[in-house]
This record gives structure tokens, C-alpha cells and sequence, in this order.
């Protein structure tokens, strides 16, 4: 390459640039020949000019007019890199993707590149929808304003245009957006942007003058350790502002969860249903109980008629006969009706029970309903009780662990990839019997006779006892790695386990064996998942997936595909068309995805309401709330229909680490436990399963006050029941409220949703798996953990 | 701008060096720098997903291991053995850099090394967390009511708050001082208010102190069953059944040893006789068992509290409830769950009132010395097992009851308190200050005395009239019958202490250099016995030794000659075979009035049994706690002592005896074998009856064996002796009643005592008991001086183990 053609190239891009001034004295200069003496000085320049070959060909390849590709590319690749970065910077930096787009955008269209700007454009926002769940709507206006920008033209005449691109009033000042990087970041960008060679000047550009980039020391934000930055708060002051010009736009990752950012978002507005299958369980249960309550009540009726009946019939006097039968059947009208309010108010909306799901074994359905009517009633006024299940000897290796629907076994997944199933009965005889002979060694002798009389065999040494190993623990080998996630099919039967070495497996639990490997999951299982109707199961791991899978099959039949981090949590919905998940880290969103479509439905953003990543979901049995737990302690409530926060926990009252685990009280929900690695259990009220459970019992108090009344009037009996019971569970909660106030002496208020109702410390077991069984007994499993060094 | 990188280019080239990678330009260390970094932090960032997903909050190398399989990278070897933690080592001349030292170790040392121990099976054990909302308090839960943080924490931590900033120190402290007042007010208060105070106190603390302290008054709001059992518990404690507490005649009185000797009811003895003992029906048993066993007392903590004091106040007169307030209080004691420290303050007012109290139960006459007893007893364990986190509270305890002692206005039942009390904190504390006042005090207390002075004391302490004052004495009566209590306790007192301490030396079994002035007196002695021994039997009254052996053998023809014959000759051990060492003891010298009293008790079936299980296994376990019964039995002034020493002397007759008294026994015919050793030198035998046998306590034990030593009070040979020692403080010679004293128990000791102290009288009495405290005083000189003041009395005291009243349930 000769010198000349160097020239050229420069004057090209000067010229390019619009520096004038430049262009002017290079001009001179290359008119000028060099002067003769500075030969060394040219074999020096053209040294340099050699080694930077590659350098030249970028540029060449700049110069000749393929910028429109190049500019594409460049984005895809900055996407690309920020979307593998470290997770603990991935927000921040993800916060440069939207201004770089709007500036890259308007060159494009600069350039007269509409083609590739629309492709851009078309890419970018498939992409936010897809990863993000939706945008703020700052960024939204954003990209409608650009969708107009389609020619240089427009471009020229549009005032959006010429601010973004540094030709409106402020100067090129103006155009820059603030982000601010902690210094790690800004390192990493800089050295990619530096080490990407010639292919990143384009975007180096694009950096540099759409950007200022202030780095700030400190822990990057959103970070789990870092504290709310102001600027965020300022944020979602502007986030109203007309334009959005004055911030930046593109804060997915910080959007929160306030009213607007819940409003732009776009998944959020979609129709899903939340109600119950038809033909639940509870609702069967409730049925059988209203038709008995009738059939009683009619009983009740006819034997009055009959009974106002026999001394008519003795008078002989017709007409009172017709009109003891007439109020019979009023009666019998009456407790129909009442039935069927009460179905109106407490059961809400039911949906169809869908074809590809499977219907409940009957066996199961009855031993459900043998639990519901077994079930105690748990409430604020009531408060469960609490089983705890501690392992002992585990040494930090459980990771996991379910109970079965009434507590006889848990499952447990551990660090050495087993999984094991302890069976309660057998173990607490065991212990029983440890007790006694550990007892009897003392006084000398405990050479009892079996009930039946005959002599016991010699019963063995507590020592003995100790050192063999306990009776009543399956062990489950198969996982070549730690396992992570463990639950119980609906029929209790069959125990799915998720580990680290991806697969999931199913085994039977009563025979202990394998039944079934399904590898799918390229990275480690984070969490698996049983449908609540059989046979359906999700799981989510670190490939950033959530799959659903149908046991008969070893492929998946869903991935739901979204999260920017490892999809920490998955969990039905009780009407088995939802599942939800939770990511965690760079992500830090709870989704709920339809099974059908594998379309994300809801798309709740933790932000500041939820600090932290999440830990764990539940949701409410009638399936209208999630509550979430953070590593930071942090719980939060949202509703799901609206994709509002219902509640979220006060500092003061939440976990003091993280919570690993959360189970709302089977029926009506109206206690949500919480447990953690502070070794609490805790207890909240959740005031929407309290009213539904108010107006259940006073419904059902209106359709005695009817039997008893057995009159035209019981509908009115029914409503002023209902209307006495409301006001008497306002009294309650009144009255709860105080007893709160006083029993915790914690300072939880009482007044918001999801009060705190209680605090219950373990003696030195973090809490790692909670669940209601299903009489309502809360069961709460850990590692017993001595204090000190790891041991 | 720092540098935000960790890993710099300087480490890289540390690294490569350490790989032999000695060229490493300077750019290709700049340039893996960050890469390295870079990963690293992937690596973290990895791993630390594998903690949260094993619900860990730690991070153990398993998790880096688990992240680097992830990324296809060969997991790091020899750091997965948990069970030491890496360890460390700051690099030298980098503040910053820390490194693990990676030893080489030998392949057959991991190959030869044994297996280790197969870990315990994991596995579950179940409890209730909570139950309907309240947690329960068992040993599986967390204590809800955490130990307050030692003192000198609780400082720190208040002064840390004040300096965080005057208004949170401030609030700190008034939070603090909230939480004070709440838990002052609340054994005064009842449940309500205790709540109210609480709740003020939760709502200071939090601003200063965070954590678990807040907490600690909610506790205190009790649940239905605990009041109720609280309920349960003062209505059952706070009415002793009148009925078993009556004295009780003689035939209850019998019903009673023989329920207590095969009990082994240290309780029932310890609180004493007459019947005011408190016999627990079983619902107290049960109250009382639950009290010491429950987890759950901690709550009920307060108002137990404030029960004990209300029954003290309420209940001076009624000796029996004072009694179950102690039961209560040592209950709580024992209850391993129950902290007392928050309530020692208010506990030990009431403690003291029952030991010190002027006047106790209705009248003088009822035993309240039993309860002082107990009393005593309770507070001493208070002592020592609170002495450790608060120190001062021992020190507290005995100087108010050394200030009581020495407060010549306070009546002599709080002085009796006062002695107690200072004898069941031990033997140091006795010996520091309870010894050094002595003299003093015991002049004070002569006057008081009956008889007029120490030896009628000592005669009425022997005498077993301590059970019940002298009657109709009237006011004098009553006055020197509690003279002769707080001179029987301060004998008790002092020989506790002085025995512990010879146990002490005797356990060091270097008797010998410790009687430094037996030595000398021996020494002394020694030329002049050679000299006068040929003279020795013909001229009996110039040698001070021969001079008391004709009055001995005089005085006590029937006792003292069999004994001395049996010392001298050394008789072989007992005939009878079957009787094991541990118990065999020389038959006793035949007694009528035994005899007698045998006769009588054949017709008891409990003591015909006892004496039946005794002589069919001497040397069985049973048999030995029974014998060693019998012989503190023999202690009781009471009727039943005569039982036991009947039964005892039956005993001894087939030669099997209690083992202290076979351990005495077999110590004096050692004694005697030395003796007879001493003899065939050509000593005469008169002298070595006379010279100290070397081992002082066997010495002393020699003249003890003759008869059974527990009934030695009553034993003619020891009325013989105080009536001596009464005969010569007649004459006012001291000297010369130390000697008698030695001619008529014929102790070795005593003689070397008396020895001591009639030196030339360059030490006082008072000066050597106020250094008989230290390690090397001489313990000659002290037993010396104690003989001195107390008279003989004092050496039949001696031997007898400390027997501190122990309350059992």
C-alpha cells in the first residue's frame, strides 16, 4: 500500500467524521512533499504501518461500506458478551444495551441502512420480550419513536433524533447517557471493547459518544451486599417524565415492581386463568358436606311437616297439612339456595379441567378427603402446630428434603448423590426402643414380655443400637452427583430427584430403585417439581431453562426458555396449568409460564421489594398469590392476577439469612410459613385466605341458621349470618392484631397483610424444608449444625 | 482509579515461578492477569451456586470442586477432608497475602495410616417445634430464654453502644435500665404487669442492642399450663401436711431410723431428729422431682422467686415451711435447665434469713437448728456453684456471716447461723476466718456456757443433751443450751476443717515434716526418756509420761487397760476368716447396758435384719453402707443412737466394724507394730506408748479404736477424758490439761498438740490459728491449739468425716 492511498483512506475518514479542521491541515500537509532528511522517520511509520496490518484491513473494510453489518454484528456481539458476563455484573452492564441500540439504530438509519435497522430493531425488541417479560415503558416510547425513524430524512426533521444523536441543542453533550459501572465492570468492558480488535471500533465509537461512563467504587449494584443507589430511586421518580429523555431508558433489570413498571409490562396484560380445576378435591369435599347438610336439612324439614302433619292429620284439617309441606320444601329451597351462594362466594372462578392432564386415581381422591375432614383448622386465631425433623450426623451434606402428604417419610437429597428415604414410623420405634435400653442399662434390667406375653428377645445394647445402623433408611443410588431437589408424586408413590450431573430421575419409593433417568439439562438441576394431578412433572437448572416433562417420555415437552440466570426455583400452579419459576442473581424475577404454550404469563420483577435473589415460591392454595424468599431474607407477596405486590416483609421482621424454604397452610392458606438458615421457623397471617375462610364459615353458619329456622326466611338468615361473621372476623382480627402486638413484642405490625404471627427458633438446625400436611400439620426439616468451625 | 483487579501481574509471575516457568515476559503477565482473575471469579461465582442450592451458607471446597467440574476442569485434590480446615499463612513481607502450606506427604503414610471411623448413620429425629403456636420448652428447642452474657460482655457491649453515638448510647442504656427495672419488678408483680414491663423493655432495647436479648421478657408471659402448674406447685409446697410433722413418740420415732438407715436418706439426717425433719408425702415428691427435672422451670423462675421469699417472710414460725422453701431452692439448684443467676439476688436475702434469723419456729424449743443446718448447706452449694461467673458472691456471703459472728449483740442462734454457714463453705474458708477469731470468741462465749465454762460445754456436748435444752432452766436454760450449739458447731467447725486438712497431708502420705513440732518435742524428749528409762516404771511421778498411766489405767480399769494391752501386743487381726479386712475391728470390751439394749432390739425385726445382712456378707457393698449408717446413727442424740451402738457392739463382738473404724483400727496396729519395732531396740513399752506413733492421724485413730468410734462421746473412756480435762482447767493449769488430755485419750497426737502448746509460750493460741490458713502452717501447732481451746472434746471430733447435711429427693 502505498502512501498515497494511506492518505486517501484518512482523508476519507476525517471527512467522514466531519472534523473540518483536520481535513483542512492534512490536506495541506500531504500537499507538501516530505522533506528528504526524515527518511528514517517514513521507515519508521512504515514499521509501524506493517505490524498494524490487520489494523488497516479493519479499517479498509470500515472505509468501503459494509458499516451496516458491522454495526449489527458488533451489537450482537455486545449482547452476546454481556449476556455471558459474571452474574454479579451482569445488570449494570446490561443497563449500556439499551442506549448503544438507540445510537446504533439512528446511524444505521443515517447511514441509509433502513434494512438493517429494521432487522435491528425487530431483533432487539424480540429480544427484550423474550428475556425481559416486557419493558419499561420509557424504553417502550423509545422504541416506538424509533420504529418511525426510517429514513434520513425523517431522521433530519425528528428532534428525538437530533438529541439522541448530539445535534440538538444541549450539543453532543446532551446526547450521553449517564451509567455508572462499579470498577471491576468498567474493566471488563474496556478490556473487551480493546481486545476485540478492529471489529469493536465501531462500537467504541458508539460507546464514546452515546455514553459517560462513571465508575463508581464499591460493590456493583443490584449486587446482593449493595445498598439501594440513589440514582435508581431518582430513576423511578423520572420513569414518569415525558420521553424518558431524561434517563436511561433501558433499566429492565432495575425496573421494579411499582404500580408502573407492572403497568408497561406487556406479558403482565395477558388473560390467564387462575381459578381451580373443576372437580377439585376441596371442591368435592365442600359438595358431599353441602348434600349432607341438605339431605339433613331436609330430613329435618320433613320430620317438622311430618310432625305439624299428624295432629293436622288428627283435626283433620287439610289445608295445614299443604302448608307444612309447603314450608318443607321452601326449606329444602332455601338450603339449596343458600348452598348455592355459598358456592358463588367461596369458591370464585373454576376452569375446565383440561384434556391432557390426567384426573386424580380414586384412592387418591378419597384419602384426600378423609384428610379434609381430619384437617385442623389453622389460622391467625389457631396457629398450627409445628413438627421438626432433624437430621442428625449429617455433616453438611443435606440438601434437600420433601415429606409425604402425612409426614411418614421424607425424602432427602445429599451431597454424596444419594438420595434417602427415611421412614418415620420405623425410626421413632427405633428411637423408642434406644431410649428404653439406654434407660434400662441404669437400673439393671429391662428384660420386659411382649404385649402378648411372650418374652421379649434379649433386647440389644444401646450401644449396639447406636453404632448399628438405624433401621427404617432406603438409600437411592443413581445420581453421580450431589442431588439438589427432591418431591413426591401426587400418589406418593414415585420420588422425582434433580442433581448436579443434570439428569432427573424418578424412583419408586416403597421398592427403592430407579425407574427412570430423563437427561436433559446440559448443567446442573436446581429444582424439580411434581404436578399436583400426577405424572406431569417441571424442572429448572443452571442451563437458564425450566422444562416440562411427562414420565412416559424422556425428552421434554416444554422448555421454558428465558431467564437470564440459572432458574433457581419451579412450582406448579394448584391448577396445574401454570408453573412458576424463579431466577436469581442477574435475573432476580419470579415468571409464571402457561404449560400449554410455554408462553411466560407473568413476569414479576423482585427489584427493591424482594431483595436479594430468590429462594423459594409458594403459592396460595386457591392460586391467586405467590409469595417468594430471598437469600436475603426478604419475603414478598404478589398477587398474580395483577401482577401487583401484595406484601412484602418488613426488614425488622424478616429472616436474618436466607430463607430456604416457604409452604402456605393447606385450605384456605391462611398461614404462610417461612423458614431459614437463621434457624427460624416463622409464621404470617395472610388476611385474603383469613376472608375467604370468614366467608366460608359464615356461609356455613347461614346454611344452619336456614336448617335451624327451616323457614322462607333463611335465605335473609343466611346473609345476616354472613354479614354477622364478617363483622365478627373484623373483630377478630382486631383482636389477633393485639394478641400479636403482645405475644411478639417484635414490633411486627399487625396492620399490613401478612403480618408476622410468629417466630420459633430451632435449637441449632437451619431450616431447609417446610410443608403442611395435609391435616395441617406444619413439618419442618434440617441438619442439625453445632456451632463453630465446619466440622 | 484503583486497580480493581485482585490478581496482579506480579502474582502471575509468583505463580509462574513457583510452576518453574522462569521466563514469563512482562506483557504475558499483564496479559494473563485478568484473564486469570476472570476466571477465578467465574469459578466463585459457580461455586457459590452450589452452596445456595445445598442450602449452605458456607463454602466448602466440595462447591469449588463441583464448579470446576462444570467447566470440564480436574477438580483440585487433598482438600476435601472437612475436618481441618485449610490453615492460612501469611506471607512474610506481603500484609496481604496469604497462602496454604501444601505438604509433601509420603504415600505410604496415607496407604499404612488406619481406616478412620465409619461416620454415625444419618439420620432424623423428630420433636415438636411448636405446638399451636407456643413453642414448648424441651431439650430439643432452643432455649427461649437465652443465659444473660457474662457481666463483663454486657459491658462491652453497653460501652460499645455508647460510643456509637450519645443518642443511641442513650438509648441503649435507657433500654438497658428498662429491661433492669422490668425484670425487678417482675417477681413483685403478677402476670400482667411483668408483660407490661417486658414490653416497655422490648421496646427500649432494640435501638441499643439488637438480638436475642429482646426476646428474653416475652418468656415470661406465661401460658394456662404453666400457671396452672405453678398453682400446682405453690399450693403443694406451701402446706407441709401438719400430720408428719409432729415429734413423734418413740415407736414412730424407731419407724423412722429404720426408714432413714435403709434409705440411706442423707436428707432425713441431715434435717436432723425430733420429727421436724420434713417427710414429703409422694404429690410433694412428684412437685418437687418435676421442679428439679422440667426444662420449662426457667419461666416459672420469677415466681418461684417470689414464692420462696413470701414463705420466708410469712413463715418464720412454721419450721416446716421454711424446710420445703429450702427443698424448693435446692431443687431449682439442681435443675440443669434453670439459670439462677438473673434471681441470686433475690434468692439469697431469704436464704439467710433461714439461716440467721433471731428467732425461728414457735419458742426456743423446736429444732431450728436443723433448718440453719440445711439453710447453711443450700448456701454453700449457692456459693459454689455461682462462685465461678460471680466471684464476689462468696465473698459477700461470708463476711456478713463472719460480721454476724463477731456482732456481740446479735443472739447466739444467728451466731450458730453464722458458724454454720461458714463451716459449709468449706474448710479454707473456716480455716482463713472462722479459726483466727476463735479465741476471741470463745471467751465471749464461756460466760454462757454451762458449767461455767468450756468443759461443762464440752461435757454437755459429749453428754448428748444437745437434743433439747435443759428443762426448766428457765431463760439461763435456754441460753446456755444455745451456748453449747454454737460451741458444739464451732467444734464441728474447726475439726471439719483440721481433718480435711490432715486428710489432705494423710493423702500426701508425708505426715511426718508437717509436725514439725512433734518432731521437736520428740526429739527433746527422746534423750530424756533414754536417760530415765531404766528409772521409768519405778519412779512413775517424775516422768510426765509415766506420770498420767497409772491414772489412766485408774480411771478407766474397764476400758483404757484392754485397749492399751491391745495396742501394745498387737493382736492379730480377728480370727474369724470370713470377716474381710475392710471391716474387721477388735471385739469391744463387754458392756452391760449394750447388752441390755441388744436384748431389747431383738425384738425389732428391722434391726434383727440389718444385723442379719451385715453378718451374713461383712464385706458386701450393702453391708458396708449399713455399717457406716450405723455409725453416723450413733451420732443422733437421740434414743436411736443407743440402737445403733448396740447394734454396733454386737457387731463388734464377732469383730466386724465399721470400715472407717477398721480403717483406724488398722492404722493403730501399725502404729503398734512401730512400736513394738521402737521395743525391740530396746525401748522401753511404757514409752512407746508414750512417743508419738509416726503417723499422726493413725496416732490419734489409736486411741479411738478401742471403742466403737461413733459412740466415742458416749463411751466412759471420753466422759473420763472431759472430766479430766475438767479436773485440770480446774487447776487452771493449761499446760497441764493438755497433758491430761493426752494421758486420757491416749492419743499420740493430742500429745504432740499438748506438747506444742506447752512449749514456752512464744506463740499464742491466736497466733497460730490466724496463720493456720496458710499452706505450710504447721498443722501440729494448730491441731495443737485447738485442742487447747476446745479441750479434749476437740480430738474426739476430730476424726469424724465432715457430714454436711446433703438433701436428696
Amino acid at each position: 500500500m502505498r502512501d498515497s492511498d494511506w492518505d486517501q483512506l484518512f482523508l476519507q475518514y476525517i471527512r467522514k467524521r466531519g472534523l473540518r479542521d483536520v481535513e483542512e491541515r492534512f490536506v495541506q500537509h500531504v500537499r507538501q512533499p516530505p522533506p528528504p532528511g526524515d527518511k528514517e522517520e517514513a521507515a519508521a511509520v512504515a514499521a509501524g504501518v506493517e505490524m498494524a496490518s490487520v489494523l488497516i484491513d479493519d479499517l479498509v473494510c470500515f472505509a468501503a461500506g459494509h458499516e451496516a453489518a458491522v454495526y449489527g454484528d458488533a451489537y450482537e456481539a455486545l449482547v452476546n458478551w454481556v449476556d455471558s458476563c459474571l452474574d454479579m455484573y451482569r445488570p449494570e452492564l446490561r443497563r449500556l444495551l439499551h442506549p448503544v441500540f438507540v445510537r446504533l439504530y439512528l446511524t444505521l438509519v443515517d447511514m441509509e441502512a433502513g434494512r438493517e435497522a429494521a432487522a435491528l430493531l425487530a431483533r432487539y425488541r424480540a429480544r427484550v420480550l423474550a428475556t425481559l417479560g416486557g419493558m419499561r415503558r420509557a424504553a417502550a416510547n423509545d422504541l416506538s419513536q424509533l420504529a418511525a425513524l426510517t429514513s434520513r430524512s425523517l431522521l433530519r426533521g425528528s428532534a428525538f433524533a437530533a438529541a439522541r444523536l448530539g445535534l440538538g441543542p444541549g450539543g453532543p453533550a446532551a446526547a450521553k447517557t449517564a451509567v455508572s459501572l462499579s470498577p471491576y465492570a468498567h474493566d471488563l468492558l474496556m478490556r473487551w471493547l480493546h481486545t476485540g480488535g478492529g471489529r469493536m471500533l465501531p462500537l467504541l465509537s458508539v460507546v464514546n459518544s452515546c455514553l459517560d461512563l462513571q465508575v463508581l467504587e464499591g460493590l456493583p449494584k443490584g449486587a446482593p451486599a449493595a445498598p439501594v443507589p440513589d440514582d435508581d430511586l431518582a430513576d423511578e421518580l423520572a420513569g414518569g417524565g415525558p420521553g424518558g429523555a431524561g434517563g436511561p431508558g433501558a433499566d429492565e433489570a432495575g425496573a421494579d415492581a411499582g404500580a408502573d413498571a407492572a403497568e408497561a409490562n406487556m406479558v403482565n396484560r395477558t388473560e390467564i386463568k387462575l381459578g381451580l380445576l373443576q372437580g377439585n378435591v376441596e371442591d368435592v369435599y365442600r359438595e358431599q358436606q353441602e348434600k349432607q347438610k341438605a339431605e339433613a336439612a331436609a330430613a329435618a324439614a320433613a320430620a317438622a311437616a311430618a310432625g305439624e302433619a299428624d295432629p293436622a292429620a288428627a283435626d283433620g284439617q287439610e289445608p295445614q297439612t299443604k302448608k307444612a309441606k309447603k314450608a318443607a320444601e321452601k326449606a329444602a329451597a332455601a338450603a339449596a339456595a343458600a348452598a348455592a351462594t355459598n358456592k358463588s362466594v367461596v369458591r370464585g372462578e373454576r376452569i375446565e379441567h383440561p384434556p391432557f392432564l390426567p384426573k386424580l386415581p380414586d384412592d387418591v381422591v378419597a384419602a384426600a378427603l378423609r384428610d379434609i375432614s381430619l384437617r385442623a383448622p389453622v389460622s391467625a386465631a389457631t396457629p398450627p402446630s409445628c413438627a421438626f425433623f432433624t437430621f442428625v450426623n449429617a455433616k453438611q451434606t443435606l440438601n434437600c428434603s420433601t415429606f409425604n402428604c402425612d409426614g411418614s417419610k421424607i425424602v432427602a437429597g445429599f451431597n454424596d448423590s444419594s438420595v434417602r428415604v427415611y421412614d418415620m414410623p420405623t425410626i421413632s420405634q427405633h428411637h423408642a426402643l434406644l431410649r428404653r435400653s439406654r434407660r434400662g442399662q441404669v437400673p439393671g434390667g429391662g428384660g420386659g414380655t411382649n404385649p402378648d406375653g411372650t418374652p421379649a428377645p434379649a433386647p440389644p445394647s444401646a450401644d449396639d443400637l447406636e453404632e448399628s445402623e438405624p433401621p427404617g433408611t432406603l438409600y437411592l443410588h443413581g445420581h453421580t452427583a450431589a442431588v439438589h431437589a427432591v418431591d413426591f408424586s401426587v400418589d406418593q408413590r414415585l420420588v422425582l430427584s434433580g442433581s448436579s450431573d443434570g439428569t432427573v430421575r424418578v424412583w419408586g419409593a416403597e421398592f427403592g430403585s430407579c425407574l427412570a433417568v430423563y437427561p436433559g439439562h446440559v448443567f446442573p438441576v436446581w429444582d424439580v417439581a411434581a404436578c399436583p394431578l400426577g405424572h406431569w412433572f417441571a424442572s429448572a437448572g443452571a442451563d437458564r431453562v425450566a422444562r416440562l416433562w411427562v414420565s412416559e417420555r424422556t425428552q421434554p415437552l416444554r422448555l421454558l426458555v428465558g431467564h437470564n440466570a440459572d432458574v433457581d426455583v419451579v412450582r406448579w400452579h394448584p391448577n396445574c396449568c401454570l408453573v412458576a419459576t424463579a431466577a436469581g442473581q442477574a435475573d432476580r424475577t419470579v415468571r409464571l409460564w402457561d404449560v400449554r404454550e410455554g408462553k411466560c404469563v407473568r413476569y414479576l420483577p423482585c427489584g427493591r421489594t424482594l431483595p436479594g435473589s430468590p429462594t423459594c415460591l409458594a403459592l396460595s392454595p386457591d392460586g391467586s398469590q405467590i409469595a417468594a424468599g430471598s437469600d436475603e431474607g426478604a419475603v414478598a407477596v404478589w398477587d398474580l392476577g395483577t401482577a401487583r405486590r401484595v406484601a412484602a416483609s418488613q426488614p425488622a421482621a424478616a429472616h436474618t439469612g436466607a430463607v430456604w424454604c416457604l409452604a402456605y397452610s393447606q385450605g384456605d392458606g391462611c398461614v404462610l410459613a417461612s423458614g431459614g438458615a437463621d434457624e427460624t421457623v416463622r409464621l404470617w397471617r395472610n388476611d385474603t385466605g383469613e376472608a375467604l375462610a370468614a366467608a366460608g364459615v359464615a356461609a356455613a353458619g347461614g346454611g344452619s341458621g336456614a336448617d335451624g329456622e327451616g323457614g322462607a326466611e333463611g335465605g335473609e338468615g343466611a346473609a345476616e349470618g354472613a354479614a354477622g361473621s364478617k363483622e365478627g372476623s373484623g373483630k377478630d382480627g382486631k383482636g389477633d392484631a393485639k394478641g400479636d402486638g403482645k405475644g411478639d413484642g417484635k414490633g411486627a405490625k399487625p396492620a399490613g397483610p401478612y403480618a408476622q404471627l410468629g417466630r420459633y427458633r430451632t435449637k441449632s438446625s437451619p431450616v431447609v424444608s417446610l410443608a403442611f400436611s395435609s391435616r395441617n400439620l406444619l413439618l419442618a426439616a434440617g441438619p442439625f449444625h453445632r456451632r463453630g468451625p465446619i466440622t | 482509579m484503583s486497580n480493581p483487579n485482585f490478581i496482579t501481574p506480579g502474582s502471575i509471575r509468583a505463580i509462574a515461578l513457583s510452576v518453574d516457568v522462569t521466563y514469563l515476559t512482562e506483557e504475558a503477565a499483564k496479559a494473563l492477569a485478568p484473564d486469570v482473575e476472570y476466571r477465578l471469579r467465574e469459578v466463585i461465582q459457580d461455586a457459590l451456586k452450589f452452596a445456595r442450592h445445598s442450602k449452605r451458607t458456607k463454602l466448602t471446597t466440595q462447591d469449588i470442586n463441583d464448579a470446576l467440574r462444570l467447566r470440564n476442569i480436574e477438580p483440585l485434590y487433598g482438600f476435601l477432608n472437612n475436618n481441618d480446615p485449610a490453615k492460612f499463612v501469611r506471607a512474610t513481607g506481603a500484609p496481604d497475602l496469604y497462602f496454604v502450606r501444601d505438604d509433601t506427604v509420603p504415600l505410604e503414610q496415607i496407604t499404612c495410616a488406619p481406616l478412620p471411623k465409619a461416620p454415625a448413620a444419618t439420620t432424623v429425629m423428630p420433636h415438636w417445634l411448636f405446638i399451636n403456636g407456643v413453642q414448648p420448652q424441651t431439650e430439643e428447642n432452643a432455649a427461649v430464654d437465652p443465659r444473660p452474657a457474662p457481666k463483663r460482655q454486657r459491658l462491652a457491649a453497653g460501652a460499645a453502644a455508647a460510643g456509637a453515638g450519645a443518642g443511641a448510647g442513650a438509648a441503649a442504656v435507657a433500654g438497658q435500665a428498662d429491661a433492669v427495672a422490668g425484670q425487678k419488678r417482675k417477681p413483685g408483680q403478677d402476670g400482667a404487669d411483668a408483660a407490661g414491663g417486658a414490653a416497655a423493655a422490648a421496646g427500649g432495647a432494640p435501638v441499643g442492642q439488637p438480638g436475642e436479648r429482646v426476646a428474653m421478657p416475652v418468656a415470661h408471659i406465661l401460658s394456662d399450663e404453666m400457671q396452672r402448674l405453678l398453682q400446682q406447685i405453690k399450693a403443694t409446697l406451701g402446706n407441709p401436711s401438719p400430720a408428719t410433722l409432729d415429734a413423734g413418740s418413740d415407736e414412730r420415732g424407731e419407724g423412722g431410723l429404720w426408714g432413714c438407715v435403709l434409705e440411706l436418706d442423707a436428707a432425713e439426717r441431715g434435717a436432723g431428729a425430733n420429727g421436724s425433719g420434713l417427710l414429703l408425702t409422694p404429690m410433694q415428691r412428684a412437685v418437687l422431682t418435676t421442679v428439679q427435672r422440667d426444662p420449662g422451670m426457667q419461666q416459672l423462675l420469677p415466681y418461684l422467686t417470689k414464692h420462696v421469699g413470701d414463705e420466708v417472710a410469712g413463715g418464720l414460725r412454721q419450721l416446716p415451711r421454711l424446710h420445703m422453701v429450702l427443698r424448693l431452692v435446692q431443687a431449682l439448684m439442681l435443675n440443669p435447665a434453670v439459670s439462677l443467676e438473673p434471681y441470686l439476688h433475690s434468692l439469697m436475702p431469704p436464704l439467710l434469713t433461714c439461716l440467721m434469723a433471731k428467732s425461728l419456729g414457735n419458742g426456743p424449743t423446736c429444732d431450728h437448728w436443723a433448718l440453719r443446718d440445711a439453710a447453711a448447706a443450700v448456701v454453700a452449694r449457692i456459693c459454689g456453684r455461682f462462685g465461678e461467673p460471680y466471684y464476689s458472691l462468696q465473698v459477700k456471703v461470708s463476711k456478713q456471716l463472719l460480721r454476724a459472728l463477731l456482732d456481740g449483740s446479735k443472739p447466739l442462734p444467728t451466731h450458730y447461723g453464722a458458724v454454720a454457714g461458714l463451716a459449709a463453705l468449706g474448710p479454707a474458708t473456716v480455716r482463713l476466718l472462722l479459726l483466727p477469731q476463735l479465741e476471741p470468741y470463745l471467751t465471749k462465749l464461756q460466760p454462757s456456757l454451762p458449767g461455767g465454762g468450756l468443759a461443762g460445754a464440752a461435757a454437755a456436748v459429749a453428754g448428748g443433751s444437745v437434743g433439747a435444752p435443759a428443762p426448766g432452766a428457765g431463760k439461763e436454760g435456754v441460753r446456755q443450751f444455745e451456748a453449747t450449739r454454737v460451741y458444739g458447731a464451732l467444734l464441728q467447725a474447726a475439726g471439719s476443717a483440721m481433718y480435711d486438712k490432715l486428710m489432705a497431708v494423710a493423702a500426701d502420705s508425708l505426715p511426718q515434716h508437717l509436725f514439725r513440732t512433734a518432731g521437736r518435742v520428740r526429739r527433746s524428749l527422746a534423750p530424756k526418756q533414754e536417760a530415765e528409762a531404766a528409772a521409768a516404771a519405778a519412779t512413775p511421778t517424775t516422768s510426765p509420761g509415766v506420770k498420767q498411766e497409772p491414772a489412766a489405767a485408774g480411771a478407766a480399769p474397764g476400758v483404757a487397760a484392754p485397749a492399751a494391752a491391745a495396742v501394745v501386743a498387737a493382736p492379730p487381726p480377728v480370727a474369724n476368716p470370713a470377716i474381710p479386712e475392710v471391716v474387721a475391728v477388735p471385739a469391744p470390751a463387754p458392756d452391760p447396758t449394750m447388752e441390755a439394749t441388744w436384748q431389747r432390739l431383738q425384738s425389732d425385726p428391722k434391726a434383727t435384719q440389718v444385723f442379719q445382712v451385715i453378718t451374713a456378707n461383712p464385706g458386701s457393698k450393702q453391708s458396708l453402707s449399713l455399717l457406716e449408717s450405723l455409725q453416723q446413727l450413733t451420732n443422733r442424740a437421740d434414743g436411736r443412737a443407743n440402737s445403733g451402738q448396740a447394734i454396733l457392739y454386737q457387731l463388734g463382738k464377732l469383730g466386724i466394724g465399721p470400715p472407717s473404724a477398721a480403717k483406724q483400727y488398722r492404722a493403730s496396729v501399725a502404729a503398734a507394730a512401730a512400736a513394738a519395732a521402737a521395743a525391740a531396740k530396746g525401748q522401753p513399752v511404757a514409752n512407746g506408748l508414750q512417743s508419738p506413733p509416726p503417723a499422726g492421724a493413725g496416732g490419734a485413730g489409736s486411741g479411738m479404736s478401742v471403742t466403737p468410734p461413733g459412740s466415742a462421746l458416749r463411751t466412759p473412756g471420753s466422759n473420763i477424758a472431759a472430766a479430766g480435762g475438767q479436773a485440770h482447767l480446774g487447776k487452771g493449769g493449761r499446760s497441764s490439761g493438755a497433758a491430761a488430755a493426752a494421758a486420757a485419750g491416749g492419743s499420740g497426737a493430742g500429745a504432740a498438740g499438748g506438747a506444742g502448746s506447752s512449749e514456752p509460750a512464744s506463740r499464742s493460741v491466736r497466733a497460730v490459728l490466724a496463720e493456720s490458713w496458710r499452706e505450710d502452717a504447721d498443722l501440729g501447732e494448730v491441731v495443737g491449739a485447738l485442742t487447747t481451746l476446745f479441750g479434749p472434746a476437740f480430738l474426739t471430733r476430730l476424726p469424724q468425716p465432715p457430714q454436711l447435711p446433703i438433701m436428696t429427693l
